[in-house]
Order: structure tokens, then C-alpha cells, then sequence
């Protein structure tokens, strides 16, 4: 049995995964992204460009560039305000589009948009929020006008639906977002022919295309965290079933690779994976209703 | 011993196995047993990767052909490599053949079948000469508990004047819900037929009748670069892009069913998946397609499914997916990305 609900703990991958497919078609449930409507069909995610006079990079979230314009979009789940990020955007060298990342080339500024799961102020761009549905904001901030008409006419579309994306994490991923993130990739230990991965491995897989653009640094601070979420599963709810040998896991002695206990193991990682019961005694011990607190 | 050393030599083997199939069709009417089987196969290693009963290969002459040393027939299997796609020809008899490659793939890492959709079982529809002859529908009904399962295998052979009465009605509804599983095709020119042969969907062809190795050979080769170039396709959209592999069905699927499928490994699908999101008629799934070990991330509506191949994982499991699904629980399905078809 499944987990019957999409929880708190997938916001970061909910917002990467609602904004990219604003760049997509499905025939299936009628949905036409509005950036896909507006002839936006190439992106580059973590796209760098470089500053004049400055040594620093600047890395929008999405840079796409179609027909009629180019996009900055960066997508946050943070509080604080992204207005003086968004402003540098601005004015971002559009030769670099097709220089470095292979997108058409453009002579004018970039508009840029901030993508967020729930409204925030970021000051005079064009905001959407892609929580559920969408809802575009201050599109009039937007000097692409097919791509401002595509959005408007978009508004409020359903974004229940849209298909996974490759990414299971991203660098601030932590907690349970962590083991919901990666429970493919430890099936994939099971397999009789792998050797093991070492949760660098592990992180390198689910950031997926994030993984060349995040910093060594981040994806170590990333592997440490799967580290601390996969020691609970090696020693309690996949005890026997996965092991750790010589800084790798892999399948324990326990596993059979038959369809039960395929199904047993599926069983225990979303166990693993989902929003952990309370123990009665710790809420007790806590909980306003009892006299003795 | 191996007597065949270069892509001649094969050629003229095919021409002495026609000449004696040839006369046995004219004699009784029907096909010798051991008439040519070729094998599509799907490929990501070299030549010097596989293993399994397969494994010893002899270079011909020419670059990328092969013949086996394995088996106690000699001169029996040969093999040209593409890009992505392989063909193995086969004059063994049909089920030792079948067992051979079903073997073969599943101890081969990176060796799978192509999976042919409606398209590639109709390529010949529109090209000249060539008349299609019957056709083969499955449906398991894999889904649903066996003491209660359905089950359709339907073939027809109608000919060139498809004289049975209601037979035309019954084909057009019959092929608009349920996967085809095979298409007869017989190419004639002026009054003679050179070429029969029936195609399956898991890219296996039987070469009932021929007068030609170089029409066989072409036949065959013209539809694996077809694949070969929409493999490649499939594999820049899924680098170059985020969007998911749509998969479209005209039957209903049992998503609690599914699930409880999937989560056991089992079924032609052979997908191990677990139920991340649930809701009546929607669920979320990530896990491994265990033809490959690859993981895949699958969204299934109820008749409708989204496929997203993480990291490097093969794109033929988009393929594999829709005609598996399609013959075990779905019916009719179509492949498409960002709305256009693929894998046509």
C-alpha cells in the first residue's frame, strides 16, 4: 500500500517539477504548458553567465530562449524576497545563450519570472505559483507579449497531473524529502549484479542533471544527509535486508528475488519513507494534557 | 566446423533454404519448418559484452557480421550489428530459435528486443508491392485475478480478397481496442511474390517465402534503422529535456490491480514498482524495470501512463512498456513526447 498523499515533504521537487512542465505537452489530459504555447520549447536548467568586470557566475534557475524572447526563471521555496536577483537577470549577456548553451540567440534583455508553491513579494517581475494550479502575477512586467498573452490565458490551470521529472533531489533536500526521493535508486541495490553504491553515488544519481552544476562541497553536505536517513533503514526498518560493507550499500543476505519478497521490501521503504508515527509515551510525555508538565 | 565466412556465403545459404522452401510450398501448399527467422534486439554493449548461450561469434567478412560456434548446428545463426540495433537471423527450427534469444536477452545486460508499435507492424502499408495478408490481435487481461481473466488471441489470415463475410467489420473494431500482435505481409510485383513474411511485436520476423536474400535482407534492415533513428530520437529528447514519455491505451487499466502487480515484479511488464502518491484514478510509482535493472518513474492514470527514464537508463523500455502493457492489460497504445508520436 502506498502513501495516499502528496505530503509538505516533496515542496522542493514539487516546484522544480510544476515549473518544468510549463514547458510540455500532454495529449492525455488536454494540458499545454504556457512557455511550450509561447514557442519555448528549448531550456537549459543552472545556466551559468558570466559577469562582466565581476568573477562571479550568474546561474538562473531555467534560461529559455524561443521566437520571440528569452526567460530567467528562478525558482525558490525560501522566505526573502529574490527582487535583487531577479534585477540581475536583467541584465545578463544574451550572446552566452547560444556561446555556451546551445539555445537560439537573442539581442535584447531576458524577462525574468520567479516560481514559487505559494505567493511572495519579489518586487515588479512576473510571478507564478505552481502549487496546485497556477496563477501568474504582474505579467504586465513582462515585455514578451506572446509569452505574456500564453500565461494569462493559462492561468489556473491544473498542475495536479503533471508527470515526475528525472530529479528526485536537490541540494537542500533533507528528511524524509531524502528517502522519498531516493527509494528507486536502493531498489536498485537488489539488483544481483550491483556491487554497492556509497551515498555520493546515491546523491550523484537523484540530483540527476543537477548534479554537474551543484558544487562538490553541497553534494558532500547531500551524501552526509542520505547517510544519516540511510543508517535508519540498515539498522531498523530494512535490518537484514540492506547492509552497509566497506562505506557502500548494498543487498543483505536477507533478500530472495522472488515477487514476495520484492513486495516486502517495497513494503518496508515506504514504511521508511513516510511520515513517522509518534510514539504514544513521547506524546504523552509532551503534550499540554498531561498534569505533570 | 563453420562452412559460411562471408556475407555471400550466408546470401547463398538463404538462397538454397528458399529454393527448397519454394518447391515445398508449391508441393503442399505450406512453409517448411525451418524456414528464416530474424530477431530485432535492441542493443548497448559491443559484441564482445554478450553472454548467455550466445556468446561465441566468428567475424565474416564484411564489418559488423557474425556468425555464432555455439550452437550444435553450424552455419545456423548469424548476426549484424548496427548502431543500437542488431539483427539475428535464425534457420533453426522456430522454438528452439525463440528460446535461444529469449535466453540469450535475459543473460544479456544491455540486450533487449525491439518492441514494435502498430507503425512499424504497418510500415508496408503504404509502400508499393506490398499487401498486407492478416493480422494478429492479444489481450491477457493480465491484470485481473486468473479465475476471472479474459483472454483474446486472434488471428486472421484474409488474403488479398478478404471473402469472409463481416469479416472487415469484425477486424476494424477488434484492431481499434486491442494491441496487434503480429501483421502478414506479401510484397508482389508483376503477378509474382517474392517476398512473406509476418512481423510480431517483439520484433521477431518470419520469412515464409522468398526468391530474393537481398529482398529479405532489405525488408528487415530498412525497418531496424527505422528504430535505430527513433531510439536515437528518443534518447536526445530524454537528455536535452525534462518532459515525460506519454503512453496512451483505449482499454481501462485497474489501478489497484496495477499496483498490486507491480509491487511483486510480476507479469509480462516485469516493472517493480512502489506506490508513492494515491488517488482513485491517478498514482505515482518509481522503481525498476527489471528487463534492465534500469529505474524508471511511471504515473498512471486510468487509461493513460507517464514514463520518465532517469540518469542513463535505456529509452526502449518506452517501447517494451507500451507493447507489454498493451498486450497484458491495455490495449491499443501510442507513444507520444510533447504531443508528437514517437516510435513510428
Amino acid at each position: 500500500m502506498g502513501c495516499r498523499c502528496l505530503s509538505e515533504i516533496e515542496n522542493r521537487i514539487l516546484l522544480w517539477r510544476n515549473t518544468i512542465q510549463l514547458f510540455h505537452s500532454y495529449k492525455s489530459i488536454g494540458f499545454t504548458g504556457p512557455f511550450f504555447q509561447a514557442g519555448f520549447k528549448e531550456y537549459v536548467i543552472e545556466a551559468d553567465f558570466p559577469t562582466e568586470g565581476k568573477s562571479e557566475k550568474k546561474t538562473p534557475d531555467i534560461v529559455t530562449s524561443g521566437p520571440s524572447g528569452w526567460v530567467c526563471i528562478e525558482l525558490t521555496g525560501k522566505d526573502g524576497s529574490k527582487e535583487s536577483q531577479l534585477e540581475e537577470y536583467t541584465h545578463l549577456d544574451p550572446r552566452f545563450l547560444d556561446a555556451i548553451h546551445g539555445l537560439p540567440p537573442q539581442k535584447d534583455a531576458a524577462d525574468v519570472i520567479s516560481s514559487r508553491l505559494d505567493p511572495f513579494e519579489d518586487g515588479n517581475y512576473c510571478q507564478i505559483t505552481v502549487r496546485n494550479q497556477l496563477s501568474v502575477k504582474k505579467t504586465d512586467n513582462l515585455n514578451n507579449q506572446i509569452l505574456r498573452e500564453c500565461l494569462k490565458k493559462s492561468n489556473g490551470i491544473d498542475l495536479n497531473r503533471l508527470p515526475t521529472i528525472p530529479i528526485s533531489l536537490v541540494p537542500e533536500s533533507k528528511n524524509l524529502e531524502i528517502r522519498r526521493g531516493i527509494i528507486d535508486i536502493i531498489m536498485a541495490l537488489f539488483d544481483e549484479h550491483c556491487e554497492g553504491l556509497t551515498s555520493q553515488e546515491i546523491a550523484i544519481k537523484a540530483l540527476d542533471r543537477l548534479e554537474a552544476k551543484t558544487p562538490d562541497l553541497k553534494i558532500k553536505e547531500l551524501s552526509n544527509k542520505i547517510d544519516k536517513e540511510l543508517q535508519v533503514a540498515v539498522n531498523e526498518h530494512l535490518k537484514g535486508y540492506l547492509q552497509f560493507n566497506n562505506n557502500k550499500y548494498n543487498a543483505g543476505k536477507k533478500f530472495w528475488k522472488y515477487p514476495n519478497s520484492r513486495q516486502k521490501i517495497g513494503r518496508l521503504l515506504i514504511e521508511w519513507a513516510t511520515e513517522p508515527q509518534t510514539k504514544l509515551n513521547n506524546w504523552w510525555k509532551k503534550s499540554p494534557h498531561n498534569p505533570k508538565i | 566446423m563453420v562452412r559460411i565466412r562471408t556475407v555471400m556465403d550466408f546470401k547463398h545459404l538463404l538462397r538454397d533454404k528458399y529454393d527448397e522452401t519454394t518447391d515445398t510450398w508449391e508441393e503442399t501448399d505450406k512453409v517448411g519448418a525451418n524456414s528464416l527467422k530474424a530477431y530485432l534486439l535492441e542493443s548497448n554493449i559491443s559484441i564482445s559484452d554478450v553472454s548467455g548461450p550466445l556468446n561465441k561469434w566468428q567475424a565474416l567478412d564484411s564489418q559488423g557480421w557474425y556468425v555464432n560456434t555455439n550452437t550444435q548446428s553450424p552455419d545456423s545463426i548469424f548476426l549484424n550489428t548496427g548502431r543500437r540495433v542488431w539483427i539475428l537471423y535464425s534457420l533453426l527450427d522456430a522454438r528452439e530459435s525463440d528460446l535461444l534469444v529469449d535466453q540469450w536477452t535475459n543473460a544479456t545486460r544491455g540486450l533487449d528486443k525491439c518492441w514494435l508499435s502498430r507503425k512499424y507492424l504497418l510500415y508496408w502499408s503504404d509502400k508499393l508491392g506490398w499487401h498486407q495478408r492478416g493480422v494478429g490481435l492479444k489481450f491477457f487481461d493480465g491484470l485481473t485475478p486468473e479465475e476471472e481473466a479474459g483472454y483474446l488471441s486472434l488471428k486472421i489470415w484474409h488474403g488479398a480478397t478478404r471473402s469472409i463475410p463481416s469479416l472487415n467489420e469484425v477486424l476494424s473494431i477488434a484492431k481499434d481496442r486491442f494491441a496487434m500482435h503480429s501483421v502478414r505481409w506479401q510484397k508482389k510485383i508483376e503477378g509474382s511474390i517474392p517476398l512473406t513474411e509476418e512481423w510480431y511485436s517483439d520484433g521477431k520476423i518470419t520469412i515464409n517465402r522468398a526468391y530474393s536474400a537481398d529482398e529479405v535482407l532489405t525488408s528487415i534492415s530498412e525497418v531496424a534503422l527505422r528504430y535505430e533513428d527513433a531510439l536515437f530520437e528518443a534518447t536526445t529528447l530524454r537528455d536535452k529535456k525534462m518532459g515525460a514519455f506519454e503512453l496512451t491505451f483505449t482499454q481501462n487499466i485497474d489501478l489497484d490491480a496495477f499496483s498490486s502487480t507491480v509491487a511483486k515484479g510480476k507479469g509480462l511488464m516485469n516493472l517493480w514498482l512502489v506506490e508513492l502518491e494515491s488517488e482513485p484514478d491517478f498514482r505515482r510509482y518509481k522503481g525498476i524495470d527489471l528487463h534492465t535493472w534500469d529505474r524508471i518513474f511511471l504515473d498512471v492514470g486510468q487509461n493513460y501512463a507517464y514514463l520518465t527514464v532517469p540518469g542513463k537508463g535505456c529509452v526502449n523500455a518506452a517501447p517494451r512498456i507500451a507493447t507489454l502493457q498493451g498486450e497484458d492489460n491495455a490495449g491499443k497504445t501510442d507513444i507520444y513526447f510533447d504531443g508528437v508520436p514517437l516510435f513510428v
